[in-house]
C-alpha cells in the first residue's frame, strides 16, 4: 500500500491545496456567531429572570 | 442496503467517540444490525468505552489494513457482551500499539478501504449501519473516510475554537460537494433547548443541525466506563441521543 497511489486521495489533496482560503472571513463568521450566541444568552438570562419574579410573587400570593 | 455514517469534528475532545457508541446501542436497541469502527487510528479510544480489553482485541483494523487478517478475524460481536437483548453490535478496534500507529503513518493504507469495509461488513454481517469513529482535523486520511461515507456527522461544542474550526471545515466539505449534518454537543443546559440557536447555526454554517446534546455532568462522571445509555436508560442525555438515533434509523 502506498500513499497518493489512487484518486480520493489526490483529489482531497489537490481540493485543499487550490481552497485559496480567506481566513480572515473565519473570524468575521466567528464573531458573527459569538455576537448571535450572546444575544440569545442574554435572552434566556432575562427570561429566566422574569420567571423568577413571577414565581416570587405567586409565592408572595400575587 | 448499508449505510456508512462517519462521526467527525474538527477538534479533538467534542465526544465523537462517546456519541458513536450511545447512538450505535440505541440504534441497535431498535433492532438494526450496527458495526462501529474505531477510525482514530492514532489515538484509538473506542475500545474503551465498549469495556473491550486489549486482550479480547486479538486482531486489530491495523492488522486488516496490511492484510494479516480477514474482515471476520477482526469484527468483535459485542451483542452478548453488553446484554443487548435484540439487535446485533459489531465492533472493529484499533491497534493501541506505537510500532502499529507508526507503521501506518509511514505507509498509509489505500482509499478504497472505507468503501470496501462498508461493502463487506453489508455483505458478510449483514449489517444496517456502519459508523466510523475518525480522527478529528482535517487529515487526508480523516477527509478520505469523511467522502467515502453515505452520511458525515460532525460533532461541534459551543466555544469559539469549535465554532471557527467547524465552519472552516464545511467550507471544506462544501468543495467536495458532501452533504454533512451537525451534532451540537455539550451545550450549556439553558440554551440547548433555543430553536434560535439551532436556526442560527445551521444558517451560518450551512449544514442542518440534527441533534443537540446538552452538558450533563452525569456523562462527564461516567467518565467512559461502559456505554452511557446502557447504564443511564432514564436520563436525559439518553433520550436527546435516542432522538438522533431515530433519525438515522428512518434515513434506512
Amino acid at each position: 500500500m502506498e500513499r497518493g497511489s489512487k484518486s480520493l486521495r489526490k483529489r482531497v489533496i489537490s481540493t485543499l491545496m487550490n481552497m485559496k482560503t480567506d481566513v480572515s472571513s473565519i473570524d468575521d463568521v466567528v464573531d458573527v456567531i459569538e455576537r448571535r450566541l450572546d444575544e440569545i444568552h442574554k435572552r434566556i438570562d432575562a427570561l429566566e429572570e422574569r420567571i423568577k419574579r413571577l414565581e416570587d410573587l405567586i409565592d408572595k400570593g400575587g | 442496503m448499508t449505510l456508512s455514517i462517519a462521526i467527525h469534528s474538527y477538534r479533538g475532545g467534542t465526544g465523537k467517540s462517546t456519541t458513536t457508541s450511545n447512538i450505535a446501542v440505541l440504534l441497535t436497541l431498535m433492532g438494526n444490525r450496527v458495526a462501529t469502527i474505531d477510525l482514530d487510528l492514532t489515538s484509538p479510544g473506542l475500545h474503551v468505552i465498549y469495556n473491550v480489553t486489549q486482550q479480547l482485541l486479538k486482531h486489530t483494523l491495523n492488522d486488516y489494513l496490511f492484510s494479516k487478517c480477514n474482515l471476520e478475524d477482526v469484527v468483535i460481536n459485542l451483542t452478548k457482551y453488553l446484554g443487548l437483548p435484540k439487535g446485533e453490535l459489531y465492533f472493529i478496534g484499533a491497534s493501541m500499539k506505537p510500532e502499529d500507529i507508526a507503521k501506518l503513518m509511514q505507509y498509509g493504507y489505500n482509499e478504497s478501504i472505507f468503501r470496501e469495509l462498508a461493502e463487506s461488513l453489508g455483505k458478510e454481517f449483514n449489517v444496517d449501519y456502519v459508523i466510523f469513529d475518525t480522527h478529528p482535523g482535517l487529515t487526508e486520511d480523516t477527509l478520505m473516510a469523511v467522502l467515502s461515507s453515505d452520511i458525515s456527522l460532525v460533532i461541534m461544542r459551543l466555544d469559539r475554537q469549535d465554532i471557527s474550526g467547524t465552519y472552516l471545515l464545511s467550507q471544506v466539505l462544501r468543495k467536495f460537494n458532501k452533504v454533512c449534518y451537525v451534532i451540537l454537543n455539550m451545550i450549556p443546559q439553558k440554551m440547548a433547548n433555543s430553536s434560535e440557536l439551532v436556526e442560527e447555526l445551521s444558517r451560518t454554517l450551512g449544514m442542518p443541525i440534527i441533534g443537540v446534546l446538552p452538558f450533563y455532568n452525569e456523562v462527564l462522571a461516567h467518565r467512559s466506563k461502559g456505554v452511557f445509555v446502557l447504564h443511564h436508560p432514564q436520563h436525559p442525555y439518553t433520550s436527546k441521543v435516542l432522538q438522533i438515533a431515530k433519525t438515522l434509523n428512518s434515513w434506512k
